[in-house]
This record gives structure tokens, sequence and C-alpha cells, in this order.
């Protein structure tokens, strides 16, 4: 019994110190963090890359562009996923901390404004879809629709999404109170899905058959009508590094990925629209 | 209180305990049920050939002959729809349609000769009125080519050539260019003409054409667009159609089609029976809608295809229960929407275990010092209330800890590694570990020590070899169960050592790398995915596998405790 015991403590304790105390090996490895909106691009970019680098591990985490932001600041990151620009504040911050943030366009996305498909509304302005997420039209009647109070969903405050979306569609106005916050693309589309009075805006990968997409100013969202401008809500999707990577490193691969026939094609399959067709 | 009121009294005691035993016993069930249920459908389930096809193409498996044959009946049934298909793309009266359309359009070209004096009538008028001239002549010289143009477009969506008439069009509004120019030349020829004549001559001759062509090629393209949502839908359903398609597209979702046959069904349902078509209101405005795709259809090659698919569904999956253990050995494929859960279980089992084995040497030394040397001073209070308010941290609290202190301070690691999560882990079930040690060593007889000191051992001895194998099954207990704690828990892991997508690591990669792990992943699945119904199985089945491993160290840790206790008996 004595000797299990001691056997016990002192595999028990080897055990911790080579834990505590092991060097770290020098391993190939990109560690992306940040946007969900630019996560499924990066998801199959990894997979891609994989294909002919099966020794480099890629490990991607999805929470939110403000989150990558901070993790490229502290050197936690290789890549910065961004649904949006980096801010002047965090740009300055990452400076200050000896980072040189480098954007890499690796793709548009249009915002597809969505509601559940029961709902009989199908087209709305710009001005319409301000009014109702800052809260003057709060029934679908007044759009139109049947006699039922908006669930306003909107995407937490720390997404790239909210921000294209509070930009561009409204003028920075406050959103409304009663508004509810989810924290991702997938999370909005499925409470619109289970929810018959619901509206909220995803990233055009992620509207899909369960939702229905409405038209903004007379216009569907689509590969067509976002690269040519016309689609009112749409923006360009980041990769961040700090500094230009170095020339063939895997970095460097990997944020080019998107330039190659095969990234357009992998961009455009996920629903996402290629920088240059 | 006489002795029958003691005795309902009693009774009703009883009832009650068995009352709440049974509910509670209930709402084990009532929890663990659908977890069971859902879980097991990640392993075993009614496939489609589709899963059999992806593990022998991606995981070398070996099919037996049945599975081949089973593979070989769904081609076949796929053939007639592909066939259909193809016609349909191909368009088979393409090649007699453009050559009609270009006979019209070459005859309407030449007889513009004999309105060459109406053109030059036309001609010496100024302004608009020379436009408005000009496009009446070329009305009448074109009225046969806009007639059979119209008359095509009409028929496009019934006997199958709408998709090749948009080809036709395209080429023959190049043409018209040419026309003008050979026009202008030839006119030309009989008169000397003004530059303001020439460009009003090339402006106007072929404008009412390439307007029209323009209008058709939109409508047809809309009609088209349909089909082509359909095409996805049945790509969705079935996959690539053949291997050098497969091989040239990208994302494994496309190779593939539906493995399973809940999901194909909800394909069939979504995507295939009924379509998104795109219109526009009377305001202009376009909108989508959700229509039944052989009602749309209707009159068209393309109903037949429907009916076919709705009719062969079955056939075409070759759909069959299966079970699929991989789930727990293989890498997941694209996202998770195929093949196995392994680096997420392995990842789990590196955080549970690295924590415990950092967490059970400072607990059990923490709990001798507490049981054995402390003397109930202040400092022990102070040390003893500490232990208590850790324990009481909320969990995300030692997720930013370990995220502040252990990687972006100490850098334990330049970004989230196992060892960070492990750390972190270790730091959470720290205290649990404290006070089960604890308590297994105040539970000790006390004549236990005093028989070990009676005979002369030292304190340390004592402690070595009486005390602690006395404690040891419960301190085992303790340290197993607060591993089941450290498996599940999810907030400490976000920021130390989960990431949503990563390969399985080998033991020394650990030190430097993230790792999937379960907790993570299950919320990252349900949440994050772009397409969570798709993988809702796997979610199930991550679920039922954590809960798996809670359960099994629980079990073990009774196990351990019971065998020890024997071993200790005798």
């Amino acid at each position: 019994m004595k000797n299990t015991i001691s056997n016990i403590l002192k595999t028990s304790a080897v055990a911790a110190l080579a834990l505590c105390g092991a060097a770290a090996w020098a391993e190939t490895k990109i560690v992306i963090d940040g946007s969900t909106t630019v996560g499924p691009i990066s998801k199959a970019f990894a997979d891609f890359y994989k294909e002919g680098h099966p020794n480099v591990n890629i490990t991607i985490s999805e929470s939110g562009s403000g989150n990558g932001v901070k993790s490229l600041m502290n050197k936690a990151c290789d890549i910065a996923n961004m649904s949006r620009f980096m801010k002047d504040a965090e740009f300055k911050s990452c400076v200050d901390k000896g980072i040189r943030p480098v954007a890499h366009v690796v793709a548009f996305d249009g915002l597809a404004v969505i509601v559940n498909p029961k709902n009989t509304v199908q087209a709305l302005s710009m001005k319409q879809i301000s009014d109702i997420y800052t809260g003057k039209i709060s029934n679908w009647k007044e759009l139109g629709g049947e006699d039922a109070k908006i669930v306003i969903v909107s995407r937490d405050t720390n997404s790239g999404t909210y921000e294209t979306f509070n930009e561009l569609v409204l003028k920075k106005a406050p959103v409304a109170k009663d508004a509810e916050y989810v924290g991702s693309n997938g999370q909005a589309r499925t409470r619109v899905n289970t929810t018959k009075n619901a509206i909220a805006y995803v990233g055009l990968g992620f509207a899909d058959d369960s939702v229905k997409t409405l038209s903004v100013n007379g216009i569907l969202p689509n590969a067509k009508s976002v690269s040519s401008g016309k689609y009112p809500i749409a923006r360009p999707l980041f990769m961040f590094t700090d500094g230009y990577p170095k020339m063939g490193s895997d970095v460097y691969n990997f944020v080019t990925i998107h330039l190659s026939k095969e990234g357009r094609e992998i961009v455009s399959d996920l629903g996402y629209i290629p920088v240059c067709e | 209180m006489n002795t029958s009121t003691r005795n309902i009294l009693d009774r009703s005691f009883t009832a009650l305990a068995y009352a709440s035993l049974a509910a509670m016993a209930a709402a084990v069930i009532l929890f663990l049920a659908p977890i069971v249920y859902n879980g097991i459908g990640a392993v075993v389930f009614n496939a489609t050939v589709e899963h059999e096809k992806f593990l022998r193409e991606n995981l070398d498996a070996e099919l037996s002959d049945s599975q081949a044959a089973r593979i070989a009946s769904a081609d076949n049934a796929r053939k007639p729809l592909y066939a259909m298909m193809a016609e349909y793309e191909k368009s088979a009266g393409a090649a007699a349609l453009a050559e009609r359309l270009d006979a019209v359009f070459d005859s309407s070209v030449k007889s513009m000769g004999g309105y060459s004096d109406k053109i030059f009538a036309a001609l010496e008028l100024g302004g608009a009125a020379r436009a408005e001239a000009l496009r009446r002549v070329s009305l009448d010289f074109w009225k046969p080519y806009l007639d059979a143009l119209g008359a095509a477009v009409d028929k496009s969506a019934s006997d199958g050539t709408s998709i090749a008439l948009v080809e036709i069009l395209r080429r023959q509004g190049e043409r018209l260019g040419g026309v003008s120019r050979a026009e202008i030349a030839e006119l030309s020829k009989i008169k000397k003409l003004g530059f303001s004549q020439k460009s009003a001559l090339r402006r106007n001759i072929g404008e009412i054409v390439s307007e029209k062509i323009a209008a058709s090629i939109e409508r047809l393209e809309t009609q088209n667009r349909a089909y082509e949502t359909f095409r996805a839908g049945v790509a969705e359903l079935l996959g690539a159609r053949n291997t050098a398609e497969r091989d040239n597209l990208k994302l494994m979702r496309q190779k593939y089609g539906q493995t399973r046959m809940d999901g194909a069904e909800r394909v069939l349902e979504n995507s295939v029976m009924r379509i998104v078509v795109y219109g526009r209101d009377s305001n202009g405005a376009e909108f989508q809608r959700r229509v039944d795709s052989a009602e749309y259809f209707r009159g068209t090659p393309v109903e037949k295809m429907v009916s076919y698919i709705s009719e062969n569904f079955e056939k075409m999956l070759g759909a069959h229960m299966t079970v699929y253990l991989g789930f727990f050995t293989d890498n997941p494929y694209d996202a998770n929407i195929f093949g196995g859960i392994f680096p997420m279980i392995l990842g789990t089992f590196y955080l549970t275990f690295g924590a415990m084995l950092i967490a059970a040497p400072l607990g059990i030394i923490a709990a001798i010092y507490f049981a054995e040397y402390a003397r109930g001073g202040k400092i022990t209070g102070i040390l003893d209330m500490c232990v208590g308010t850790l324990a009481g941290v909320p969990s995300i609290v030692f997720g930013l800890f370990g995220l502040a202190f252990l990687i972006n301070t100490v850098k334990i690691s330049d970004s989230k590694s196992v060892l960070a999560g492990a750390m972190t882990l270790a730091l959470l079930i720290l205290p649990t570990i404290i006070r089960s040690c604890q308590e297994a060593l105040k539970a000790v007889p006390q004549s236990y020590r005093e028989a070990a000191l009676g005979l002369g051992a030292g304190k340390w001895t004592a402690i070595c070899t009486v005390i602690l194998p006395a404690a040891l099954p419960s301190m085992l207990t303790g340290i197993i169960i607060s591993m089941g704690r450290a498996a599940g828990e999810t907030a400490p892991i976000i920021f130390t050592a989960a990431t949503s997508t990563g390969a399985a690591l080998a033991l020394n990669e650990i030190f430097t790398q993230a790792t999937p792990a379960l907790p993570w992943n299950i919320y990252n699945i349900c949440s994050e995915h772009e397409m969570a119904e798709r993988v809702s199985h796997v979610q199930y089945g991550m679920v039922l596998t954590l809960v798996g491993i809670v359960l099994a160290l629980n079990a073990v840790a009774i196990w351990l405790r019971a065998r020890l206790q024997n071993k200790l008996k005798s």
C-alpha cells in the first residue's frame, strides 16, 4: 500500500513537473481568431491548405471581430479575421504594442436582411429597416404585413456585422432598447427561423432556405448585385496580419489563397463574393 | 403523540421519501433519455450510399460486397435523372433552333437591301424624326426575325431550349454590330453618306433587335435561375454527378450528397420539392418566394425530373441502417459535416488529465497540511477561507484569469494552448480536491494516528504508512469526481485552450497548441456553424460522449473506492 501511494505521488509529481516546465516545441502552426462571418472562409481555406501541407496545424477560433483584433494585439494569433476595418483606437493600440496591422481583403459580403418564411413582407427600403431598428416602426402592419409586433434581432456590439449594419443602415443611430442581441450569425438565423415575427441581419453566406431574404431598396443580395455596388448593405471581409507576412511562409500562403482560382471558387461556393472575378 | 399518529407520520415520511426518489429518477431519465437517444443517432443511423462513398474515398474504408452493390444500384437509379438533366442542359433541340433562328436572322439582314430607298428617305429627315423613321423602317425588315425570336422564347420553357437559347441570342446580339457596319458600307456605295447620317444608321438599324434580345435574355435567365436553384438542390441531395465533377469541386460538402436519410429528407423537402424563385413586385422591387417545384415547372421537361426524384428518392440514395463507430475515432471533415469527433475527444482527455496531474499533487499536499499540520491559528483560518472562496469563484473568472495571467503575463505559451487550459482547469478544481481530501483525512480515526505514533513512527511516516492509505479511497473518489467536472467545464477553456477547428494533437504539441474540446465545440456547433441543422447529430453525439465520459469517470471513482476499501479491509 505504501508503495502504491508513493508511486502515485511520484508519477503525478513528475508528470506535473513535465507539464509545467517543459520547453516549448517549435511547431508549424497558424493561429486564427476573430469574426464569425469570416470563420467559414478560414475553415474552408484551412481544409484546403492542409491538403497540400499536412504538417501545419491550423487552429481557428470564432470569437468576433473585436476579440480577433485584441488577440492580434497581444500576439496571441497570427491572423485576425475581421468583418469590418480596424477602428482608430484599435489601430493605435496595435501600433503602441509594436504590431503593424496589414489588411488582406479576402472576400466581399452583403448583409442579408432576413425574416421568417411565413412573414408576408417581401421588400423593405433602407429607411424602413432603419426605422425598424431604431424603434420608429414596431409593428409589421405598418409595412404591409400582419398585425404583430416586430421582434428585433441584432448582433452583439462586439461583432463586425453589427458595426457594418450600424454604420450603413442606422447611420450610427442607437438601436431600439427592446432589441435582442445574439452572439453569432447562426444564432440570428435560428432565432428568425423559429420566431414568426422576428427580423435580423446576417452575412450573405448564412442566409439559406430556412429563412426569407428581403430585398433592400428593391434589390436582393447576390454576387452580382453586391459586387456591382447595387445592393446597399455590403462590406469587404478582412484578414489582418502583423506586418506583411514573410513571402513563402505558411501565413503568407494562407492569406493569399483567396487570390488563387481555387480560393475564389471556395469563397463563392460558401456564398460570399470573391474579390476578383 | 400516540402510536398511531406516529405510525402515520412515519409512513407518510417514507412515502414522501420514495416519491422524491421516484421524481429524481424520472428527472434523470427525462434528462438523459433524449441525450442518449439523439446521441446514439450520431453513431447508429439510417445512412445513404453517400456515407460509404465518403468513407471509401477519404478514410480508405474497405467496402463489403453488399455495400459496393448498394452503391452501384443507387448510381444506376440516378442515371435516368442525370440523363434527363444532361439532355435539358444541352438542349436536344438547340442545334435545330439555332439553325432556324440564324436562317431567319440572315434572311432579315438580306431583305434590308430592298429597303434602301426608304432608308435614304428617312436619312434625309433630321433629329428625332430621323431616328423615329429609321426605327420604323428597321421594324419592317426585322419583323420575321423578331416574330421567330418571340415564338422561340415563349416555347423555350416547354421544349427545354431555355439554356441554349440564351447562348444563341448572345451570339446573334454580337453579330448585330457587324450587320450595321456592312449595311452602312453597302448604302455608302449607292450614295455618299454624311457622318451624322452614318452614326444615326449605326445607332438605329439594330436597336430594336438588341432591345428585344436583351429583354429576352433577362426573361430566359430568370427562367433558368429557377432551374439552377433546382439543380443546386439536387446536387445538395446527391452530391457530384461523377468522379470528374467530384475532383473539380473544392468543398467536401459539394463532393458528396447527404450522408443521412433524415438530412436527405430535409433537403428533398426544402430544396428540391420546393424551391426559391425570384420575381419583381408592382413597384419593381425584387423579392424571393418559395414555390412548389412540380407546380412551377409544370409542362416543362423539369417536371419529369421532379416526379422522378420523388418516386425514386430511396432508391437513388440506397437507404440502409448503419453503425458508424468511426464517429469516435475519425477526424472531422469540412467543419464537422463529415467524419467524426476524434480531436475533440482527445482534447478533452488532454485537458482533463492535465488538470488532474497538476491539481491532484497540489491538492493532496495542501489537504495534508490542513488536516495534519495546521494548528488552527489566524493564518490557517485565512487560508481555509481562501480555499472556500476559491471554490465559489465563477468559472468564467478562472478563464479570464488564465488568459490575463497565464497567457498574457507569464506567457506560458504564445497563444492558447492545452497547457494553459489544463492549468486553468487545475485551479478551478483545486479547492474541491483540497476539501474532499481534507474530509477524507479527517475521517481517519484518531486512534490510527495514536497507534502509529505509539509504535514509534514519526509524523511523516505515520501519514505515509497509515493515514494516507486509510484515506486513499475517499481521496481518489474526490479527485476523480473533480476530473469529471473539469471535463465538462467550458468557460475556463474558451480563452485559454479551445478552438473551433484544429487537428488532433500529438503529446509533444500540447504545450504550445490549442485544441478543440467537447464542451466548447458543442456550443460552437449549435451557435456559430453555418449549417447548424445539418450537423445537429454531431452536436448530440458530442453531448452524449461528454456525458458518457463524465459518467464513466464517476463510475470508475465508485468502483475504485469499493475495490480499495475491500483491499484495505483484508
